[in-house]
């Protein structure tokens, strides 16, 4: 199956997108929460990795896509990525801050 | 319990004192404060307390959430305040643990863009350069910046928060099921 390509533009996808937010600081969190209910996404948000690799591992089809900070405590975001990547095949956008800005990063689907 | 209804006192008559100043205040005295409000905002920025990423916040800010700039902020300080006390006990253990004692600052500068604090932000990239030299009285040195710049950023975005509420309307939008 296609997988449509993804860009960073909000337009390119339907409201009602299914997004799950992954970030250990609670103030981005919140943040990343309204920024994306203002483009009509449907998220769920959560602060520990290893809770979002249970959430995805048992809702399954529920999340059309994942968005993850790279740097977290209890589990590294480029392992969360590799987990989904290799059991669900869901697209993950990683996201880092370096300096000043954030960046969003295209995330790879691993293949093994 | 006597100091708690005490002070719960002291904010109600607070609430209604400043309710009754804000329906009987001529616009004069409104446009005055709008002006504070202006000024306050403008100093944080000149004086690179914050940056764009403040006014994002505002721009995020809506009707579904009317006071979302405010909540992040408090949100901040209060998870902003643990992670400072966190680098007081790492940077007072014995052996010190430079890595650990990185990872902590390096969340709180990560912490700290999230609302725009661009001064936090500078003496936390001070700080981690101490870190990696290992060198403890930068650390310290760079450690007592980071709680200054903290404590007043907050004295001053409360200061900036109060203005708002006595110039913005005097009713809260009520909050959509969101």
């Amino acid at each position: 199956m296609e997988r449509p390509l993804f860009s960073a533009r909000a337009e390119a996808f339907p409201a009602g997108l299914r997004v799950l937010v992954v970030d250990d600081d609670p103030t981005w969190l919140k943040i990343l929460e309204k920024m994306l209910r203002k483009c009509s996404y449907e998220v769920t948000t959560c602060n520990l990795a290893s809770d979002a690799l249970s959430m995805l591992r048992e809702r399954r089809d529920k999340f059309d896509i994942v968005i993850s900070d790279v740097n977290m405590p209890d589990m590294d975001g480029f392992k969360l990525l590799e987990h989904v990547g290799l059991e669900m095949d869901l697209p993950v956008i990683m996201m880092s801050i370096d300096g000043e800005t954030s960046r969003v990063m295209k995330g790879r689907k691993c293949t093994s | 319990m006597a100091l708690a209804s005490h002070r719960h006192i002291s904010s109600c008559l607070c609430s209604i004192h400043s309710s009754l100043c804000y329906s009987t205040r001529p616009e004069m005295e409104r446009s005055s404060l709008q002006r504070q409000l202006a000024n306050l905002k403008k100093s944080l920025f000149d004086q690179g307390n914050l940056d764009e990423q403040f006014d994002q916040l505002e721009e995020l800010q809506d009707d579904a959430s009317p006071n979302f700039v405010e909540e992040v902020v408090t949100l901040f300080f209060r998870d902003s305040s643990r992670l400072v006390a966190n680098i007081e006990q790492a940077i007072e253990k014995s052996p010190r643990d430079y890595g650990s004692l990185d990872a902590l600052v390096h969340q709180l500068k990560d912490s700290a863009s999230s609302i725009g604090a661009a001064k936090m932000m500078k003496e936390c990239t001070v700080f981690r350069e101490y870190c990696d030299k290992r060198n403890l009285e930068g650390c310290l040195r760079s450690f007592q910046k980071v709680k200054k710049e903290h404590s007043t950023l907050r004295l001053k975005l409360e200061n900036y928060f109060q203005l708002l509420r006595q110039v913005g309307p005097a009713e809260k939008a009520t909050r959509s099921g969101n």
